[in-house]
């Protein structure tokens, strides 16, 4: 997708608009390793070479050794395969999710909600080792939470956490959906038992992401073959892991560059809104965010009627979680740091990406800042 | 609760055993283990660095590879689990062997003392380094802020380390001493000695006498029989190499030994079986030696077993054929290629005789060994009692065959190339500058307008080896180096043909202006593009197999 005309879309946390080339590599990888990979045809057996060389190169650029990478659909079936994988097969074992993970992995450990605790968060997002190692009680066999959370942009210690995980025997689920290409991952310094990615939050097509697994075989969440190492049934999707190695090598190549840019753009909105005096709260630790996040609570507002008022205009951003807008009850992430109900139904989390330039954002501050003013005249 | 994560009953409550794998068994049942645990290979003398290689890369570590007696057999073991983040608790490591430092499999260089984080601190507390190391407690206050505020450490101190044993006094040896062979078995990955020689684990090599006694007993260096003097190695100098290579000098890997069947990827159409390949087909089953005559006979270039290996103790379908063939291959008999095992089907592989098998772009391919033929022929003949092969009418087919075969392969090496699609060797031509009589070898970086770090160091490597290697070739119009930015529009039948999407290198050769051949290096150059010495040296091959004069 060409970047022209996507200086308004500050949507990067929700979905990053593909990148020309994986696209590109998506279209060529479907005509060129049209075989089934399971087949014993030259046609398959090229497409099996093909899938297995991307495996191993997108594990690599993970820094990931060892265990296992399966691909699947995406993060929500990554995050659903582990927790049901490991919660369904014991009635006894509990599950500690952090406060502001995914719907995806939320509503997945609520079907066990009699065995499920919440791990609290600081008020900057964070989670405290102090709180993890007084959560994980006895019986608790999994923890779940974000390497980057996806409404705050929150960067959580993950090494640490992992540890603190293995020194007690509990496996250690972690969310980096958010994370790959945003940040730099090592998964080689992070001791998981469990990480999972979504493509199309890196630029790469939607429909594909997967997980790195450490950890004893989990049954597939679907009966049929045994493809990814008998992780995940189906035909593999090769077109699109295709296109997903290629977006993270793009994205990767100017992670470093990008960083600055983005927390560059972020700044710049903070200081138009306190040279306009606008009342707000930033969500999140100030410098442990992930570069390009940006979550602000206007006390007061209904952050879904900004949103529209922005999309009106032009503007993408988004109210709270991408997969929980439009839903009338608080943030759950939000309400997490402490924040009042009314501070969380205002809130705006707003994500630039690598089409944002400083001349559109310096508009949409400006279109933003007008928003909040005429909103503030006929206040909830 | 445990106030350190590193329970050594976890490395050894899992651990799996295999009796003769190849890589990608190794790799299944490593990546199947949890996140600590131990695996345990046997697997031929021949095999043993191809195996170690592969371990290393899965990230395996406190490697150790027992050989038996007479070093045929080699047991090695191996952890895996030395994941995790690196926190200060103000832990030390000593090492207390004869050598004047050593090298883990984690890139520690250990001289003297050195501090360790807290995970590898617990590491080096396992059996394998028991004896070797002594490690230090380390700080109650920092080790309670595990559980709070953990505080990083920095474990990358790999250069500062090897800059300060270059810089330290190393003790040559005596002028005329005797030298001995010896094998370190491990578990560090090298061991820098008294006078400077690095001896690598599994490596078969000679060292100063007046050292290895006290190598045996403190670091247990095995003595080498003397069958193995032939393949000992002389140690590289440290301090020598360090002068030219730096730190890099201890990162550099063992060679694969020539045996490796697996590595079978280059045609030698005269490679002659040894002497016990041919005693192994003498002992070899019935079956077998019928199945090798129709090969012979029938002058078909290979034969396919499906199954596994019965020495594979996770392989799918047991065959004992398939374990008679590999064991000809173990000889020097055969060569295999192995295809990619489907994920609900058993392994195929497919068997020639020694030096038949080569690999273009990851296909197999076949030629006609007329030598490994002709004597394997005659040891059949011998032992069918009255089926001798007339050698004359043989050698004429065979090498008719092998006729065919260079015909075959040099088709193969054109894949699609003789109606040409209109335009394509035009478009091909006008990227490349290529004259109407042009008889050159175009080095060809194909690459997105929008560059990569991948292929910008694709391009550096390629100008880099061709420049330093090529120059007179391209002094001479041998040769030349171009870049085709495969998304032009102007390319857009280049990109077609060639299936582009992503940057690679390819050799294409011109002769009196016509295309004669194209070789796409896509799979090697995106396997070695981070790795500059093995980019440099797999792309000076291939230039070389092509330039004339060279083939």
């Amino acid at each position: 997708m060409n970047d022209d005309g996507l200086d308004r879309y500050f949507d990067y946390a929700a979905a990053a608009p593909p990148f020309e080339e994986a696209l590109f590599a998506q279209a060529e990888a479907a005509r060129t390793w049209f075989g089934n990979p399971s087949a014993s045809h030259q046609p398959g057996m090229a497409a099996h070479t093909e899938l297995e060389r991307l495996r191993g190169t997108f594990a690599a650029r993970c820094g990931f050794t060892g265990g296992r990478m399966a691909f699947m659909s995406g993060a929500t079936e990554a995050n659903n395969w582990i927790v049901h994988g490991i919660m369904r097969p014991s009635g006894s074992d509990r599950v500690l999710v952090a406060a502001d993970v995914h719907a995806s992995v939320w509503n997945a450990c609520r079907r066990y909600a009699d065995r499920m605790d919440v791990l609290p968060l600081d008020s900057m997002g964070r989670i405290s080792l102090t709180a993890l190692a007084t959560g994980l009680r006895t019986g608790t066999r999994l923890l779940c939470c974000s390497h980057v959370a996806s409404e705050t942009g929150v960067v959580q210690d993950v090494g640490a956490i992992a540890a603190l995980c293995e020194r007690r025997g509990v496996l250690c689920h972690v969310d980096g959906a958010q994370a790959l290409s945003r940040i730099p991952v090592n998964l080689d310094a992070i001791a998981c038992d469990f990480y999972t990615f979504s493509a199309h939050k890196f630029g790469g097509p939607r429909g594909c992401g997967g997980v790195f697994t450490r950890s004893t075989t989990i049954a597939p969440l679907l009966d049929g073959g045994l493809q990814e190492h008998g992780l995940r049934p189906g035909t593999e999707n090769l077109p699109a892991i295709a296109g997903t190695m290629t977006a993270l090598e793009r994205s990767c190549a100017t992670m470093v560059p990008e960083t600055n840019r983005l927390r560059e753009l972020t700044r710049s909105v903070l200081d138009e809104l306190e040279r306009s005096g606008t009342p707000v709260r930033v969500n999140g630790a100030p410098g442990m965010t992930a570069p390009g996040f940006l979550s602000l609570s206007f006390p007061g507002l209904d952050g879904h009627a900004l949103v529209a008022d922005l999309a009106v205009q032009g503007f993408a951003v988004a109210a709270g979680s991408a997969c929980s807008k439009n839903r009338p009850e608080p943030s759950r992430a939000i309400l997490a740091l402490g924040r009042s109900p009314a501070e969380a139904l205002g809130t705006v989390r707003i994500s630039f990406g690598r089409s944002s330039r400083p001349e559109s954002v310096k508009a949409f501050t400006e279109a933003l800042v007008q928003t909040i003013r005429r909103h503030a005249g006929h206040r909830r | 609760m445990k106030a350190r994560p590193l329970d050594p009953q976890a490395f050894t409550a899992h651990r799996d055993i295999l009796n003769h794998p190849d890589e990608a068994a190794v790799r299944d049942a490593f990546t199947r283990l949890p996140k600590r645990a131990c695996v345990e290979l046997h697997c031929p003398w021949s095999r043993r660095l191809a195996m170690q290689k592969t371990l290393v890369d899965l990230g395996a570590f406190a490697i150790c590879l027992r050989p038996t007696a007479d070093f045929q057999e080699v047991r090695i073991t191996a952890l895996k689990g030395k994941v995790g983040a690196c926190f200060e608790t103000g832990r030390s490591a000593t090492y207390g062997g004869a050598a004047l430092a050593v090298m883990d499999d984690d890139h520690h260089l250990i001289v003297g003392t050195i501090r360790v984080c807290e995970k590898t601190g617990g590491l080096y507390t396992l059996p394998p380094y028991r004896g070797l190391l002594t490690v230090t407690e380390g700080d109650a206050a920092l080790i309670r802020r595990l559980e709070m505020d953990p505080l990083p450490f920095d474990c990358n101190t790999f250069e500062q380390d090897a800059d300060r044993l270059a810089t330290g006094a190393f003790a040559p040896a005596q002028t005329g001493a005797p030298f001995s062979v010896v094998f370190y078995p491990g578990p560090f990955s090298l061991l820098v000695l008294q006078d400077g020689s690095i001896l690598r684990r599994g490596i078969c090599a000679t060292v100063p006498a007046q050292f290895v006694k006290d190598l045996e007993q403190k670091d247990g260096l095995l003595p080498a029989p003397p069958t193995m003097a032939a393949e000992a190695e002389h140690p590289t100098s440290y301090p020598s190499a360090y002068r030219t290579l730096g730190a890099g000098c201890l990162l550099d890997e063992p060679k694969l030994a020539k045996a490796n069947p697996d590595a079978a990827a280059t045609v030698d159409r005269s490679a002659e079986p040894a002497p016990e390949a041919l005693t192994a087909l003498r002992t070899s089953s019935e079956e077998t030696q019928q199945r090798l005559r129709r090969l012979i006979d029938g002058q078909e270039p290979y034969f396919i077993l499906t199954g596994s290996d019965p020495r594979d103790a996770v392989g799918c379908c047991p065959s004992p054929e398939v374990g008679e063939a590999n064991r000809l291959v173990e000889a020097g008999l055969l060569a295999c290629h192995r295809t990619p095992a489907p994920a609900d089907a058993c392994s195929t592989t497919l068997y020639a005789f020694v030096g038949e098998v080569g690999v273009r772009d990851d296909k197999p391919e076949f030629s006609i060994n007329v030598v490994a033929r002709r004597q394997a022929a005659e040891v059949l003949g011998k032992t069918a009692r009255g089926r001798q092969v007339g050698r004359a009418a043989l050698k004429t087919a065979l090498l008719l065959l092998a006729t065919a075969s260079l015909l075959i392969a040099g088709r193969r090496a054109l894949p699609a190339f003789g109606p040409a699609p209109t335009g394509f060797e035009a478009a091909l031509a006008r990227a490349l500058n290529a004259t109407n009589d042009d008889r050159r070898l175009f080095v060809c970086l194909f690459h997105a307008q929008e560059t990569c770090d991948a292929c910008e160091a694709m391009g550096r490597l390629c100008r880099q080896t061709v420049d330093s290697d090529f120059a007179l070739q391209q002094r001479t119009g041998l040769l030349a180096y171009r870049q085709i930015a495969f998304d032009a529009p102007a390319n857009r039948k280049i990109r077609e043909r060639l299936g582009l999407y992503s940057s690679t290198v390819g050799l294409v050769w011109y002769d009196r202006g016509r295309l004669r051949d194209i070789r796409m290096l896509t799979q090697k150059v995106w396997s070695l593009w981070a790795d500059d010495a093995a980019f440099i040296s797999m792309l000076r091959d291939n230039i070389r197999a092509l330039l004339p004069g060279n083939s």
